[in-house]
């Protein structure tokens, strides 16, 4: 097919961003297991301005420049699994972004990021376990446990440290009931002394 | 027929993710958001994947919530449509086509349908014929969104073409699809609206039929509207709740205007009656708010009346209540205030401030009965927190103007009482004498505490915020009960002073019997009765401030600060226009004090008085103490030394102290006057050279008796009224001056060795009251004074200067030279000098040397 | 300043709250900080980045959709139909630029952009044949006459008469 020689070079060209990619990728994980946080979320996002927007290379190859001959069938194949590692990929870089915020303990970002890694793939036990945590510690107890005792019924190589936290999120939600209780209790007895002195 | 069931929905969804055309599918679906339904065939006929991409669920679900069918509870509606459709078909199937073959549509269908159903065509049926053909969802489709709104669509639709014809017919054909009740068309106009929004764009001229579906619910309104109308006529409660809820169905109205309620309110009789004298609150006597009572009756008697029928008819949404008590609250409550607080504003600032917290306190009542209103329905939906705003918000006009008075006229209550009592101040003094209450007591410590416990007690009594008469029935609602009325005439120290004779007596408790007894002769520089007075006053003005305390925001905040501004401003006064006013006066007294020109010996006035102030500026600041626990304390944090009052409180503590030690300064200075005044003019001028036939008699001479008598007086007044600490100092002072008197004393004396002894009896007799005080450093220096008396009474020189040269025996007091002075004073010196000035120096010492 | 360079190795400067509209870029630099290094958008051109620039610069300063709002953003999106008369005449590109600029906003996560850009795609859609609209995506038909006609048929119910 005529096509091919078009596809090629752009073909290379999304090689070589999705090589580009990886190797920052690695950089990142490089970076996170030293503990410097912050240049591993520098090189997954550069790797991501690298990754997402890799769809629109397939635009000039399929879209405009071809009128293609029937949908791709012959394509379809090769480009897919392109596609998928790209996703797989930018999956594992939300849910090492996820880690790195929970470290910074920036939890609203480490919820977003698990998210994104959770669109790629609902079941990434690690990104839902992350996003579980930076609910728990935003106080968002019921949330975080529905999570957990998800992440515990499906996943059972995760089921341990579900537990853990869900045991150790309890205790922090206890004491924060405690206190919460302590104020009302205090302002309870006020109005009672208010009305007594009326 | 084989080929189409290759193409399965299923596998056209199962079609990877994927580039469609130039766009990424996932953005042709944000397209295919946006996109009218009518477009949506041709798009999906493209090709398999936009086939595919036209099912995806996620679409539909959007436009199927944006019916908001289950949201609003709109399903019946469908299911009416349905069944009317159903009973159509079931009709013109039985019925002779006369009026169907109007309908050529009909017809068309009613053959197809009936005659030959078609397995394969009833998944798509609806499409193929016009208007009323739907009867039963598509049977290839499971139950997603997208046959969920196929169904709504279908149902819907169909309906549209009678928004085409003649406005005044619109609502009649629309309502012969569903069962005949305003109801249910209600929801029929409700949900169309729905469907024929730009989230759905279902037909093409989605956007003039919604104009003129609007026009047609606007007319339904108003025909519910007179519905609701008739009905209230009658009374018929039923048929205005339906009509009120009919009205509500029609469009989901969040929390816009809703006419119906607005315009019910709007006829309830009170907003229009008159007659209301909130004029006749205020009468000769003062407040009296008997008629308010009565006008609040009749506000809360609409509000259980017309507020709970509003609670039963109108929608819990609506929330009519809220915006009918609160326009009763501005409207009827806030001017009947506005007219009252106006009137009192002619008469005093007083006035107006207790009639604030009155009215504050009777508007109050509203609050319990909106949530007893509320209580017509479970769902009502009325919070205490609304009902709780609507007062605050009615009253807040008045906010500003009572806190700013509240503060002034506070000021300006407690200048009088102190400018008063500074007048009152010449005449008492004059009966000082007989006023010693504390010091004459036997035990002043167990005095004051008595007072302390009858101030309590009078603190805990409540303070009336609403004024009425005494039999005038407080009503259920009124907090407080009777035992309130009386208790801002228990609290007035007015009445204990000058001797009411009311009823209040009767009530108070023995031991305010016995605090008003101590009030009425405890007339001094400071006055406890002006103390009280001030902290009264003060009470009465935070007692009115805490009526606003519970309110929200901006206004919570400044009364929370006007109820510290009080008890500063109370401190203040009480500090600066009283207590210290009366210490400076008292410790001027003193340093006028000349003993000379008073008889009396063992009495230093002034200092007494002194003292009694001393006594009463404690007990003063113990008032203050309670007080601040009492009434303050649930205000502020006591722990927090930054808080204003907590460091107004210590400033004023530390002034009194201040005073306290100033004082004392001064009378020291006039004690030990008296003191020296005592010993020179009872010491006779032989006192120590008596003729030597005189008997010895070793006690102490008169002059030292009385000296130590006046001491001992002065001294043991002052005990338990300030600090150890202070009485330590003022003994130490004391017993320092009196070494120097004493010193002073014996040298201007000519000692014989008979007189000597009369010496060594005096210093032991002072050495023993210094050492009752239980001063170590002064005690021990009063030991060493009592030393140097045995040099009057060695009678060999030789002795005697060994004696002087001894150092050591005078524990390094006196050094030689101080003694050899001392021992000049000897009435047989002339002959001694000499072998003394020998023996000590081996020098012969002119007899000019001799200083006196 | 934030410097940007784009697939063509073009660079751009910016202003911070410019090309803040730009989630995935605000995240990034939420994340990391700024710096002087350029932040790479290999997906993105000169042309289209300048032209995602200028709607930027217009929209400066206007509120970002919240994070919770993503839940409904469907609803959101929905509710205003209508382009405003500057977005309309910036979108008026020619076509292959119009998907162009709807790509980046969708790479650069610049909600409002793609929205309006999917809207007047929805409007070019609007009352065009299949055939019509296969030419505007570039898409192919691959139904036999068999599979286009039950599709026709399955669609029918939508179909304004």
């Amino acid at each position: 097919m005529a096509s091919s020689d078009y596809v090629d070079p752009l073909r290379s060209s999304t090689e070589h961003k999705l090589n580009t990619a990886k190797t920052k990728k690695e950089d990142g994980d490089q970076a996170f297991k030293q503990g410097d946080t912050k240049a591993a979320l520098k090189a997954y996002h550069e790797s991501l301005m690298f990754l997402l927007g890799i769809d629109k290379s397939a635009l000039q190859s399929l879209g405009l420049s071809q009128p293609l001959p029937s949908a791709s069938d012959a394509t379809k194949d090769p480009k897919t699994k392109e596609r998928t590692e790209i996703d797989e990929i930018i999956e594992k870089i939300y849910a090492n972004m996820a880690a790195c915020h929970i470290k910074n303990q920036n939890w609203k970002r480490a919820v977003e990021t698990a998210d994104k890694a959770l669109q790629k793939n609902e079941e990434n036990y690690k990104a839902l376990f992350r996003k579980a945590k930076a609910l728990g510690e935003q106080g968002f107890f019921e949330k975080a446990s529905k999570i957990l005792e998800d992440i515990k019924s499906k996943s059972p190589a995760d089921a341990a440290s579900a537990t853990t936290e869900l045991a150790r999120l309890k205790v922090i939600d206890d004491e924060r009931e405690r206190a919460h209780k302590q104020k009302l209790k205090g302002f309870l007895n006020r109005k009672k002394d208010d009305k007594a002195t009326d | 027929m084989h080929k189409f069931k290759t193409l399965e929905p299923v596998r056209l969804q199962s079609l990877p993710k994927n580039i469609v055309g130039c766009l990424p599918s996932d953005l042709h679906l944000l397209v295919l958001h946006h996109l009218p339904i009518p477009d949506i065939p041709a798009y999906a006929r493209c090709s398999r994947a936009t086939a595919a991409l036209s099912h995806t669920d996620s679409l539909w679900r959007t436009r199927w919530s944006a019916l908001a069918i289950d949201k609003h509870n709109l399903s019946t509606v469908l299911d009416d449509i349905e069944s009317f459709q159903k009973g159509q078909v079931a009709a013109s199937k039985a019925a002779t086509p006369a009026t169907i073959s109007v309908d050529d549509d009909f017809g068309d269908f009613a053959t197809v349908d009936v005659v030959q159903p078609r397995a394969d065509e009833l998944g798509d049926f609806i499409g193929a014929f016009d208007a009323f053909v739907a009867v039963s969802p598509p049977p290839a489709l499971k139950d997603t969104f997208r046959s969920r709104y196929i169904r709504a669509h279908t149902l819907l639709k169909p309906l549209l073409r009678h928004l085409s014809v003649s406005p005044h017919l619109i609502l009649s054909e629309l309502a012969s699809h569903v069962p005949p009740s305003i109801r249910a068309q209600a929801k029929l106009l409700h949900l169309l609206s729905l469907f024929l929004s730009p989230i759905i764009k279902p037909v093409k001229r989605y956007d003039g039929l919604a104009l003129v579906l609007r026009a047609t619910m606007d007319r339904f309104d108003a025909n519910l509207l007179a519905a609701f109308d008739m009905a209230d006529g009658k009374g018929d409660e039923q048929g205005m709740r339906e009509a009120a809820e009919s009205s509500w169905d029609l469009r989901n109205y969040g929390d816009g205007d809703w006419e119906m309620g607005k315009v019910w309110a709007e006829k309830r009789e009170i907003f229009y009656q008159h007659g209301w004298k909130p004029l006749d609150n205020i009468t000769k006597e003062g407040l009296e708010f008997t008629p308010m009572d009565e006008f609040m009756n009749q506000i809360l008697g609409a509000i259980s009346d017309h507020g709970a029928r509003a609670v039963r008819i109108f929608p819990p949404g609506a929330q009519v209540l809220i915006a009918f008590a609160d326009r009763l609250a501005i409207e009827v409550v806030g001017e009947y205030i506005t007219a009252l607080l106006e009137r009192a504003r002619e008469v005093s600032t007083e006035m107006v401030l207790k009639a604030s917290a009155a009215c504050f306190r009777e508007s109050w009542k509203m609050v319990d009965a909106v949530m007893s209103a509320a209580g017509q329905r479970l769902d009502s939906g009325v919070t205490k927190t609304q009902a709780e705003d609507i007062v605050y918000r009615m009253f807040e006009v008045n906010m500003d103007e009572y806190l700013d008075e509240e503060v002034d006229c506070l000021k300006q209550i407690c200048d009088t009482i102190c400018k008063n009592w500074d007048k009152q101040v010449p005449t008492t003094t004059t009966t000082r004498d007989s006023t010693t209450r504390f010091l004459s007591s036997h035990n002043a410590a167990q005095e004051k505490r008595n007072v302390l416990t009858s101030f309590t007690n009078v603190l805990l009594l409540p303070v009336t915020i609403v004024p009425r008469t005494v039999n005038a029935v407080g009503g259920a609602l009124m907090t407080g009960g009777s035992a309130a009325v009386q208790g801002i005439a228990m609290l007035n120290p007015q009445r204990w002073v000058y001797g009411g004779t009311g009823g209040y007596e009767k009530s108070l408790l023995k031991d305010e019997g016995k605090f008003k007894l101590e009030m009425n002769q405890l007339d001094l520089l400071l006055s406890l009765d002006v103390a009280l007075e001030l902290i009264h006053a003060d009470r009465e003005a935070l007692k009115r401030v805490e009526t606003f305390v519970g309110y929200p925001g901006h206004y919570g905040h400044r009364v929370r600060d006007t109820v510290e501004e009080l008890f500063i401003l109370l401190l203040q006064i009480l500090g600066e226009g009283h207590v210290m006013k009366g210490f400076d006066l008292a410790t001027e007294r003193m340093r006028e004090y000349e003993p000379a020109e008073h008889g009396g010996t063992t009495d230093v006035a002034p200092l007494v008085q002194f003292f009694e102030l001393v006594h009463i500026g404690d007990m003063i600041q113990s008032m203050v103490q309670v007080y601040f626990d009492k009434e303050l304390a649930p205000h502020i944090d006591k722990t927090d030394f930054l808080n204003a009052v907590v460091r107004e409180k210590k400033r004023f503590e530390n002034a009194l102290d201040e005073c306290v030690a100033g004082g004392l300064n001064a009378g020291t200075d006039v004690l030990m006057n008296q003191v020296e005044h005592i010993i020179l003019t009872l010491t006779e001028p032989r006192e120590y050279y008596p003729p030597e036939d005189t008997p010895l008699e070793l006690g102490p001479t008169k002059a030292c008796r009385e000296a130590i008598g006046c001491l001992e007086t002065h001294c043991k007044l002052l005990k338990g009224s300030t600090s150890q600490e202070v009485l330590e100092v003022f003994y130490q002072e004391i017993g320092i001056r009196l070494i120097a008197i004493l010193q002073k004393h014996i040298k201007r004396q000519i000692i014989s060795l008979n007189g000597g002894f009369q010496v060594i009896a005096d210093l032991n007799t002072y050495h023993n009251f210094i050492s009752s005080l239980k001063v170590p450093s002064i005690a021990s220096d009063f030991s060493h004074l009592k030393m140097l008396g045995h040099v009057y009474v060695v009678e060999d020189a030789k002795d005697l200067a060994q004696i002087v040269r001894d150092v050591t025996r005078y524990g390094g007091a006196y050094r030689p030279e101080d003694i050899y002075e001392f021992v000049q004073r000897r009435s047989d010196w002339k002959k001694i000098e000499k072998t003394v000035d020998k023996t000590m120096y081996n020098l012969s010492f002119r007899e000019d040397c001799v200083i006196c | 300043m934030v410097l940007l360079v784009t697939s063509d190795n073009e660079q751009f400067h910016a202003d911070k709250e410019v090309v803040e509209r730009s989630v995935l870029i605000k995240n990034m630099l939420e994340d990391v900080g700024e710096s002087d290094q350029p932040i790479p958008l290999p997906n993105v051109s000169s042309s289209v980045l300048k032209k995602v620039l200028e709607y930027c610069e217009h929209h400066r300063g206007e509120p970002l959709p919240s994070a919770e709002s993503e839940s409904n953003q469907d609803e959101t999106r929905k509710r205003t139909t209508d382009i405003s008369e500057w977005d309309q005449k910036f979108i008026t590109v020619d076509q292959e630029m119009l998907f162009e600029i709807i790509l980046a906003a969708n790479y650069l996560d610049i909600k409002s952009l793609l929205d309006v850009g999917c809207k007047t795609v929805a409007n070019m859609i609007k009352g065009k044949t299949p055939e019509e609209i296969r030419k505007l995506f570039n898409i192919v038909n691959d139904f036999t006459p068999e599979e286009e006609a039950q599709i026709k048929k399955e669609n029918e119910w939508a179909e304004d008469r």
